[in-house]
């Protein structure tokens, strides 16, 4: 019964939340209290296997916990937590917040549902339900870009419906039923080219929402457009969907091995998933470099990520599922710390314009620091947990032998490090403009999901077994051999990684470095100004500052091969339809004198045709 | 006695790493065809930085930005294999260590940008894209030898496998890698070609401007830790590490190559430093690692 009580407290929440949205107190009381009865009820849940089943026609629609739909259960409800404490405070320019926490929550709901789900048919109806409310948020603020950004995530979704329930459909009649364990074992003794062509229906489909390359165009438009709480989660937690069901694919559905399916002597199943991993990691971090907007840079993040995690579970070795896995989690604390800290920049400077601002790290501290730490997590530099997670995947793909796919991985860990060192210069470093100089830090509600977000990015970098021993028994209920861990690092046979031993040998050798920064005359504290120009003079009016066009070097290498060739090729296919279209709807023009032609060439066609045979 | 191991360690690399200081100034000189400063100027000038009066600072990020600069420096000593302190050694991974070393230029890019000059930041744009040449040719280096060992990353395992005679060292094994790495190692280092972030003639419009007094003197400080560890890991990976004396003779004449390098070369701008190590150095590794693999 654990299952029907976890579902019931979102979708309460929301219906709820519809009703009482007027009343500020009111409305914020339900939705922390509910938010936190969600995570409560889950991590009770851990460690728990239960199945539920409702009959709805005559179809079985079944529920099952099992440890990857706890995994990503926890995850759902403990970022709705934060995001929901966070957003109390948050400062909305629209106040239809009814009406938006009515989408957030009935956005959680389905998403628990997914995971919650053990068969196909539940996974698609609240797959679409998902799909729906995501774009009700999208367009929450109702600008014509949001529309446009709606739009085109629409029709994405659309597409990867219709491809997933083709496959449904198709697979329904074939096995009979669309329960998990039915369809695994129906594409087990079925033929090759039928289990292939479900597979790559499926993964077309999750491959969409996971905004892999090259489906990936339509994820930083429609994210960095929706308000900043939102894309904080968006970007944390509903591509991933995408990516849960990718693991849902290859480890439940298919119990096989990956590498098993063959296309040809060279090309396997595994080899194409890691070769579109590898071109996720690479593209879009290198265009998150070139962004301009604080959100837009870090949506692209979010895509290339998403690289890392697929990487893990193509290689599929004990160590790249469980470093996939753990990137996840990983990814997700991260992200979404600075997310919170764009949100707070946002509210309290109005611009989440790289170009524009700068220099506000005296002015909002705990923001800087929260998003120092995130960016220290996504950049994948010890000591922070995204170190742990990218190491294992490293080390995973040299040792299962794709030395070249190590390479994008690695590659694309420092085209991360340039993009976020220029995201954090651009906002808190430099120069402090003169009109930020009222500007204050946020509220302490709004500092709380910081705190707690950086002390779990921290702490899962001392302490990865936190997470590492729920993923050992996701790999068990796999059936595969879990990894094996120790309480700070990972035990391997020869060397092993020991996150402790470098925190602390990292804060004894901070503090010599402080007693032998601490020698000699005491230090004089400047303002901004007072600053080496060449002799010229530097006061509030002059622009002293460097953050336009950042890297003008490897913009100059990227303009020239990449620079969104994707988008502006989708656009032009766009532009081609709406041509063709145009021509098109002249021959219903609701003029008899086209009918007429029509009619008779048809007929002439016809004739024709007979007369050929 | 552990930590008075652990002092040890900290002052030999100090002293190795100032010794190489001088003798990179001397050698410079003489090709010169001038004297130079005595051998330990850089410890004269580093005591001279400490004791300068005026400290100017332009808050608390560029403060904690030397301190994680050396701290952090500090902490990858520990994790590089040596012959004076093997007590962490366990832990020794080469994928860690390049990206502990990733963590003080993390801090000292934060402290640059806090300093609020646009000269820094260029300095750090500059440096952070070059990483983008020698990181990644390094890193092509590193997979290319873990993949050899049957994906073992494990350092002092690299290192141990090349015991015996020098035969065995991995750059006679593996010259292409040897290459390769050596050029990285230059990049590293920041000797010429690759200095233009640090290059003397650009210390207004590089990282430094706005490092004066005891914050200069903590960068000379991690400068010669740096120097240590950096050559350090080139030996290890190709000359097969050794005791204490055939240690420090093997960094010496590594660096003493690398400084005649330093003197033939200009200066390579930033483009022009990443376009030669994405054309040689790394398709020499790339080469490598394709033989690494048809030899499996």
């Amino acid at each position: 019964m654990g299952i029907i009580k976890i579902l019931l407290v979102p979708l309460a929440a929301a219906f709820l939340l519809l009703i009482t949205g007027r009343t500020r107190i009111l409305r914020e009381v339900l939705a922390v209290g509910l938010s936190g009865l969600f995570l409560g009820l889950s991590l009770f849940l851990y460690g728990h296997e239960t199945s539920f089943s409702l009959k709805l026609f005559s179809f079985q629609l079944s529920f099952s916990l099992n440890p990857l739909s706890w995994f990503f259960l926890f995850m759902v409800s403990f970022f709705t937590f934060l995001t929901v404490i966070y957003s109390a405070r948050f400062d909305y320019q629209k106040n239809n917040l009814s009406w938006f926490h009515f989408a957030f929550f009935m956005k959680v709901f389905s998403m628990a549902a997914i995971v919650l789900a053990s068969d196909l048919l539940v996974f698609f109806i609240f797959w679409e339900i998902m799909s729906l409310f995501t774009y009700f948020l999208m367009v929450q603020k109702g600008g014509e870009k949001d529309f446009s950004a709606g739009a085109k995530y629409l029709i994405l979704s659309l597409f990867a419906s219709v491809v997933f329930l083709v496959v449904l459909v198709s697979l329904y009649f074939k096995a009979g039923s669309l329960n998990y364990l039915d369809v695994s074992t129906y594409l087990l003794r079925t033929n090759l080219s039928y289990t292939v062509f479900v597979f790559c229906g499926l993964v077309l489909a999750f491959l969409v929402k996971s905004a892999s390359f090259p489906l990936h165009y339509w994820l930083p438009d429609s994210y960095s457009n929706a308000p900043t709480t939102f894309t904080a989660f968006l970007s944390a937690l509903s591509s991933r969907m995408g990516l849960y069901g990718i693991i849902l694919l290859i480890y439940i559905l298919f119990s096989g091995d990956l590498s098993s399916f063959r296309l040809s002597h060279f090309v396997n199943l595994r080899y194409i998933l890691g070769v579109i991993a590898a071109f996720t990691m690479v593209i879009p971090t290198f265009t998150a470099l070139m962004q301009d907007d604080a959100k837009r840079l870090m949506t692209w993040h979010s895509i290339g990520q998403g690289g890392y995690m697929l990487l893990g579970i193509a290689v599929g070795t004990p160590m790249a599922l469980a470093g996939g896995l753990f990137h996840i989690i990983n990814y997700a604390s991260y992200i979404l710390l600075i997310f919170l800290g764009i949100g707070a920049v946002e509210m309290r400077s109005g611009t989440t314009n790289l170009n524009k601002l700068g220099g506000l790290i005296k002015k909002m501290p705990v923001s800087f620091l929260a998003v120092l730490f995130g960016i220290i997590g996504l950049a994948g530099i010890p000591p922070m947990n995204g170190f742990v997670s990218k190491w294992l995947l490293y080390k995973s793909t040299i040792a299962a032998g794709f030395p070249f796919l190590a390479l994008a991985a690695f590659l694309g860990t420092i085209g991360t490090i340039l993009s976020v060192y220029k995201f954090i210069h651009n906002i808190f470093l430099g120069q402090l403009d003169g009109s930020y100089q009222k500007v204050k830090e946020v509220p302490f509600l709004m500092q709380l999901p910081m705190y707690v977000l950086m002390v779990m990015v921290w702490a899962l970098g001392i302490f990865p077994s936190l997470a590492l021993e729920p993923i050992s028994r996701i790999q068990m209920f796999f059936g595969r051999e879990p990894l094996s861990f120790s309480t700070s690092g990972v035990a391997l046979s020869a060397g092993h990684l020991n996150m402790l031993t470098i925190n602390f040998v990292m804060g004894a050798m901070l503090v010599l470095a402080a007693a032998v920064f601490l020698i000699g005359h005491r230090r004089i504290i400047v303002s901004q100004y007072n600053n080496y120009a060449a002799g010229h003079f530097l006061d509030e009016k002059t622009k002293y500052n460097y953050n336009y066009h950042f890297y003008p070097t490897l913009q100059r290498f990227i303009d020239s091969c990449n620079k969104e060739f994707i988008n502006r090729g989708v656009d032009s296919i766009a532009r081609g339809a709406r041509q063709v279209s145009w021509f098109l709807r002249r021959i219903y023009g609701g003029n008899l004198n086209y009918y007429a032609w029509g009619i008779t060439a048809a007929f002439l066609i016809i004739m024709g045709s007979l007369w050929f045979y | 006695m552990v930590l008075l191991r652990a002092g040890i360690y900290i002052l030999a690399a100090f002293f190795t790493g100032l010794f190489l200081m001088g003798l990179g100034r001397k050698i410079t000189a003489r090709l010169q065809r001038r004297y130079g400063p005595p051998l330990w100027q850089p410890l004269y000038d580093i005591a001279k930085l400490f004791s300068k009066r005026t400290n100017i600072s332009h808050g608390l990020m560029m403060d904690f930005s030397v301190i994680i600069l050396l701290g952090g420096t500090l902490l990858s000593l520990f994790f590089l294999p040596n012959p004076y302190f093997k007590d962490f050694l366990a832990s020794a991974d080469i994928i860690v260590l390049l990206y502990l070393l990733l963590l003080p230029s993390l801090g000292m890019a934060l402290g640059v940008g806090e300093v609020a000059n646009p000269n820094g930041s260029i300095g750090i744009s500059r440096a952070l894209i070059m990483l983008l040449g020698y990181d990644f040719t390094l890193l092509a280096v590193v997979v290319g030898l873990s993949l050899a060992y049957g994906g073992n990353t494990y350092f002092v395992d690299i290192v141990s496998q090349q015991g015996g005679s020098f035969i065995h060292w991995n750059l006679f094994r593996f010259p292409l890698f040897a290459l390769a790495a050596f050029f990285a190692t230059l990049g590293m280092l920041k000797l010429e070609p690759f200095e233009v972030m640090v290059a003397p003639h650009e210390i207004a419009t590089g990282p430094m401007v706005e490092f004066g007094g005891r914050y200069l003197g903590m960068l000379f400080l991690q400068y010669s830790f740096a120097l240590f560890i950096e050559i350090g890991i080139f030996v290890n990976l190709f000359l097969g590490g050794g005791g204490i004396i055939l240690f420090t003779l093997k960094v010496i004449s590594v660096f003493v190559v690398g400084v005649l390098v330093n003197n033939i070369f200009a200066c390579f701008r930033t483009e022009q430093a990443v376009k030669f190590f994405w054309k040689y150095p790394l398709v020499l590794s790339l080469a490598g690692i394709i033989m690494v693999m048809a030899g499996k």
